[in-house]
């Protein structure tokens, strides 16, 4: 079985790994990027971008970034789905995507009854939809849908604060009463969930989310439950977050790591807007992604479906983590890494073990150059 | 003493991160020390004498000679003297200025004025997203000063700004004045999106309009004050210059009461 490929042709591993070495040391600005892959992946694939001067950033971070924007700007009060599970007496489901995105945690919440907290256990749990499909089921609890168009969402969460605290405001999409009702029924909360999508509302609508959270904390308890599309960019930036000190779109060319969340985007870089003039992808992972953006640049593809890369330079097969060998993984349902060990081991390298390959043949010449 | 211009002699193929070649940062150095600044941004390490030819001999002149959109952070923490672009800039022209002058006669990147402090920002073409703005986790945009911009600013124009004064022509991008402090903004033409959401204080004179508003925001119909042209010939007489406003009446939104909701817009009756 032919495990590397030089412009499409079936090559040795080493020969492969002579070409990709040689391309990266050439390139004037590499960029390192996909990530779809473990926690050591990515710790080999951010080692690899510091010793070569790369650009990094994960395919799939749009759908991560409007909420690592607004949680650093003015922080949020975080749930993890777990204790949201057994605390929340009332939850409020903002937007359409939390169903397509998070539907197992839809289910857990309304397949489950509170059973923590003076105020909130034992009662049958209450769910208020903001979004236009209502929700498929409540469970045992009572549900109320308010139908909402997707851009109006941030304006009436708006409404909802300022009804909170008093202040005036207009009419709205929805109706003054809706509104009236939304606010009635998370300040009457014992600790309210408010679960949505933060790509969906953007970063601004996920900072009026987290301060709507913010102001019911000063009366009554409530916390978010945001969802996203990639939970795999989210342990990918966290990895990014404690070895570089930036949550990904980081540039190792002057050594140290510099962010920009515009210039450094993986959009921007991958298009050839960007500085960028070559792209190392990973994407190793045995369920389908997102999808990111499209690469207009020359590429090494480490891929765990070599069928599916085209016209790269260079191409590495290596094995799906979590599926061909043990592999470590964020898990949004656990707010934390967990372990997932392999389905049948495979003869395929890893993802990892191809990025370190290729670190070990450019640092010295890298270093000397630099 | 002339002034020292950095004649641009080839496009960058990186960005170039020009903070370095500010007035306080060249006093004292002789032409092949100024030569040997770095100012590249990758592993090759490019310096000032690779894409410029410098001229001259007095540092509180800077003149650059052609720009580019990847000429970045033009002018930072400048705290006195002059810098003309003749051109573009790149990313963070002139962030955290704290006195003296920069004109661009082109256009200017994203953050262009983030986290001024003082001092007089001209870009005659267009200025990117978040005009004035923070960076990510910064709390405040621009802190005083002033920023003039001859044709369109991006998103999200004077984002966290907490003091000064943003005049731009043209028209403005999606969420002008977010999450204000205080402050003034006047635009020429159409704001696109909801320009104040979540604004605590401060003033947004849109003398084009708006695309649309926050139903936190709350009319309060014509306005005829004084302020409005005591502003006008104040800008007129200072470093903002004529105003698309005269001090006639003016429509009053006060918001955004999703927050503090102090904040004023004022509107073209």
């Amino acid at each position: 079985m032919d495990r590397a490929w030089i412009d499409g042709r079936p090559a040795a591993e080493a020969d492969a790994l002579a070409a990709a070495a040689e391309l990266l040391e050439r390139s004037r600005q590499p960029f390192v990027g996909g990530l779809r892959t473990d926690v050591s992946g990515i710790r080999a694939a951010l080692g690899l971008a510091r010793r070569i001067g790369a650009i990094v950033d994960h395919g799939e971070s749009d759908a991560i970034y409007p909420l690592l924007t607004a949680l650093r700007d003015g922080g949020a009060f975080l749930g993890a789905p777990a204790e949201m599970k057994r605390r929340a007496d009332r939850v409020l489901v903002l937007g359409d995507e939390v169903a397509k995105v998070a539907p197992d945690l839809l289910a857990m919440l309304t397949e489950t009854e509170p059973d923590l907290g003076v105020r909130t256990r034992g009662d049958a749990r209450e769910f208020r939809s903001l979004c236009r499909a209502p929700l498929d089921s409540a469970g045992r609890g009572r549900a109320e849908h308010v139908d909402c168009a997707p851009e109006d969402i941030v304006d009436v969460v708006g409404l909802v604060r300022a009804k909170l605290s008093g202040r005036r405001a207009g009419e709205g999409a929805v109706g003054g009463d809706a509104v009236a009702g939304l606010a009635e029924f998370l300040k009457g909360a014992g600790f309210a969930a408010v679960v949505f999508a933060p790509a969906e509302l953007g970063a601004l609508g996920t900072e009026q989310v987290f301060g709507l959270v913010s102001d019911l904390n000063e009366t009554t308890r409530a916390s978010t439950l945001p969802v996203s599309a990639s939970t795999n960019a989210m342990g990918a930036a966290l990895q990014g977050a404690w070895t570089s000190g930036f949550p990904l779109r980081v540039g190792f060319g002057r050594g140290a790591a510099e962010h920009d969340a515009a210039l450094f985007s993986a959009r921007r870089q991958l298009s050839g807007d960007g500085e960028a003039d070559l792209a190392l992808i990973v994407d190793a992972l045995a369920e389908p992604g997102a999808g990111g953006p499209p690469c207009a640049l020359p590429q090494i593809a480490v891929t765990s479906e070599p069928g599916a890369v085209e016209g790269a330079r260079v191409t590495f097969a290596v094995g799906a983590a979590g599926c061909d060998h043990d592999a470590v993984f964020y898990d949004a349902r656990f707010g934390s890494f967990v372990g997932r060990p392999a389905d049948a081991k495979s003869e395929l390298p890893t993802a990892a073990a191809i990025l370190d390959a290729l670190a070990d043949r450019l640092g010295g010449r890298v270093a000397d150059a630099a | 003493m002339t002034g020292m211009t950095f004649l641009k002699t080839q496009e960058p193929e990186e960005r170039l991160d020009l903070s370095a070649l500010v007035p306080a940062r060249l006093k004292g150095l002789s032409s092949a020390e100024i030569a040997r600044i770095a100012i590249g941004t990758s592993r090759r390490g490019v310096v000032v004498g690779d894409v410029f030819a410098v001229s001259g001999d007095d540092p509180s002149v800077l003149r650059f000679a052609g720009g580019s959109p990847r000429f970045d952070r033009i002018g930072e923490a400048m705290a006195g003297g002059e810098i003309t672009v003749e051109g573009d800039a790149g990313a963070r022209l002139g962030r955290m200025l704290k006195a003296g002058r920069i004109t661009v006669t082109g256009s200017a990147g994203m953050h262009a004025g983030s986290a001024m402090e003082g001092g007089v920002l001209r870009i005659g073409g267009d200025a990117g997203d978040f005009l004035g703005g923070p960076l990510a986790g910064e709390t405040m945009g621009l802190k005083g000063g002033t920023i003039v911009v001859g044709g369109r600013a991006g998103e999200r124009a004077g984002d966290r700004m907490r003091r000064g004064v943003i005049c731009v022509a043209g028209e403005a991008g999606d969420g002008l004045g977010s999450r204000m402090i205080a402050g003034t903004i006047v635009v020429g033409r159409r704001a696109a999106g909801t320009p104040g959401r979540m604004m605590k204080r401060g003033t947004l004179i849109l003398c084009g309009g708006a695309e649309r508003f926050a139903p936190t925001f709350v009319d309060n119909g014509p306005a005829d004050i004084l302020i409005l042209k005591v502003m006008a010939s104040a800008f007129a007489q200072g470093e903002v210059g004529e105003v698309p406003f005269d001090g006639a009446p003016m429509r009053r939104l006060g918001g955004d009461t999703a927050v503090l909701g102090l904040g004023e817009i004022f509107l073209p009756l």
